[in-house]
């Protein structure tokens, strides 16, 4: 368990959808080891109802794992949901629930796969600030 | 192909089983006992865990043999565990001498989906999960591990990476005939001489408390407070392997066997070296303090039920489980030291079984299995 950072853009692509591009970097320290994992994908978020701060959240795209000489590369998919509450303007502030999920990927040392099938999956609450 | 072994008929005893019988305060007469019996691969009649208190009839037996391996769920794949196994074949396979252990000494100790970590990459994100079930032979009421470094192990893992063995094997620990001091792992004591006397040399270490760690933090410790379980803990830290006839290593193992109770520290005052740490209890300046706060004033003896040095409490660090089998097969025979493994049965040879995987580049290990278990019960006394 530990912080993350994340950030994305995007844009409407329905009165109720929208799509756009993210990332996410978190990191923790186990054992004097620095373990980190990275995120990159397309994500769309669905508004079930457009007055509605409510929405769904999912995507598709890559997540990544360091630590030390290991290291992980997958496909990632993420589910989520989320809660607008309009700040001011277009601003919003929110929270969102996301869970990632990778799998049937190696954990590699020094490039020679270790482990052949490895899931990644991890959980991220947070707070937001955005743009309508 | 998993390390599950076909049933055969009994046609014999081994040498461990029937060898035990009540003494003392034991409630349970020796036919009790013998109703729990395994047959082993070899068709012998081996003695196997049981309760410390027969359920059928209440009757106590004096000694346990840790955790029930029937709740492991590696229990249905391998079965009870004969405990005698590679003692029983030594000779066979081209030992020149016997090494058989005594009954009490038999430890089992087990986890499902224990936690480990991998070397070098952290714990927080990464970790493996593994079944785990071992039994060991620790016994730690005698001076047989003084001098004797050969002790039987079984150890079956299977990890979520794939990682797997079941090994069973006598294992030499340490240099034979000495000891490493528990409390100061750089002094090796000489002990005399080992039994076998041809025991090979090997990895690892039996660290024994001796009169300098009982000295140090129990009669004389430097802020007053006296600790038994420092000075008297015992870890047997193995460097076990399976190896093919051409030497190379097929699966290896480091696992410590730690033991916070034992019935005996290392004392050249005393007969046969044995300490009994309930004596100092019956000191004036350790009387009630720490491990002696729950003793009586009568006296009481180190095979005493009452006694608070019995062995019964340890536990096992799984350190360093390596394969290197890629290419199989996953049945394996060596011989009962783990040695001159082959494809097919051989005289005395003892069948294990790896995993098709090569494991090079994990270190898959950390994890700790009862450290917050005691296996007293009703009866129980040294020697357990």
């Amino acid at each position: 368990m530990g912080p993350a950072l994340g950030f994305g853009i995007g844009t409407r692509a329905a009165h109720n959808v929208r799509v756009g591009l993210d990332g996410s970097y978190a990191t923790t320290t186990a054992d004097g080891t620095r373990e980190s994992i990275y995120g990159a994908g397309v994500v769309a978020e669905l508004h079930p109802r457009p007055a509605s701060g409510l929405h769904l959240i999912g995507g598709l795209g890559w997540a990544g794992y360091r630590a030390g000489d290991f290291t992980y590369d997958a496909v990632r998919l993420r589910l989520g949901a989320g809660w607008d509450l309009p700040l001011g303007g277009s601003w919003v502030v929110g929270n969102r629930l996301t869970y990632d999920s990778s799998a049937f990927a190696s954990l590699r040392t020094n490039g020679e796969s270790v482990i052949p099938s490895v899931g990644l999956g991890t959980v991220q609450f947070g707070m937001y600030v955005g743009r309508r | 192909m998993t390390a599950a072994r076909e049933p055969v008929p009994a046609v014999g005893d081994a040498i461990a089983f029937g060898i035990w019988a009540p003494t003392g305060t034991d409630t349970c007469p020796a036919s009790v006992h013998d109703e729990y019996v395994t047959v082993g691969p070899d068709g012998l009649r081996y003695p196997t865990w049981h309760p410390a208190v027969d359920p059928g009839t209440g009757c106590t037996f004096g000694h346990e043999h840790g955790r029930d391996p029937s709740g492991s769920d590696l229990f249905l794949e391998v079965g009870a565990i004969p405990f005698g196994y590679a003692n029983q074949h030594l000779e066979e396979g081209g030992f020149g001498a016997p090494r058989n252990e005594d009954h009490v000494g038999h430890k089992i100790e087990w986890e499902n989906n224990l936690l480990m970590s991998v070397g070098g990459a952290g714990a927080a994100v990464l970790s493996v999960e593994c079944d785990v079930l071992v039994k060991m032979h620790q016994g730690t009421h005698s001076p047989d591990a003084y001098t004797n470094n050969m002790h039987e192990v079984a150890y079956h893992i299977r990890c979520s990476d794939g990682t797997g063995f079941s090994a069973t094997l006598l294992t030499p620990i340490g240099t034979a005939g000495e000891l490493v001091v528990g409390c100061d792992r750089d002094v090796h004591i000489p002990a005399g001489t080992a039994n076998p006397s041809i025991s090979p040399d090997g990895g690892g270490k039996r660290a024994i408390p001796d009169t300098r760690c009982v000295r140090e933090r129990v009669l004389e410790p430097e802020d007053g407070r006296p600790r038994f379980d420092s000075a008297l803990r015992e870890s047997w830290e193995i460097s076990a392997s399976l190896r093919r006839e051409n030497g190379r290593v097929l699966a290896s193992f480091n696992p410590y066997f730690q033991v916070m109770d034992p019935s005996r520290f290392y004392d050249t005052s005393a007969e046969r070296a044995l300490g009994r740490p309930v004596d100092l209890c019956y000191l004036p300046e350790l009387s009630g303090e720490d491990r002696c706060a729950a003793l009586a004033e009568d006296s009481v003896g180190w095979d005493d039920p009452r006694s608070p040095f019995k062995g019964v409490r340890r536990f096992v660090d799984i350190n360093g489980n390596r394969v290197r089998n890629a290419d199989g097969p996953n049945v394996w025979y060596t011989d009962a030291l783990g040695r001159n493994g082959r494809t097919e049965p051989f005289p005395g040879s003892i069948r294990q079984w790896i995993a098709l995987r090569d494991n090079e580049g994990l270190d898959i290990g950390g994890g700790v299995i009862g450290r917050d278990r005691d296996y007293d019960a009703p009866g129980v006394r040294a020697p357990n």
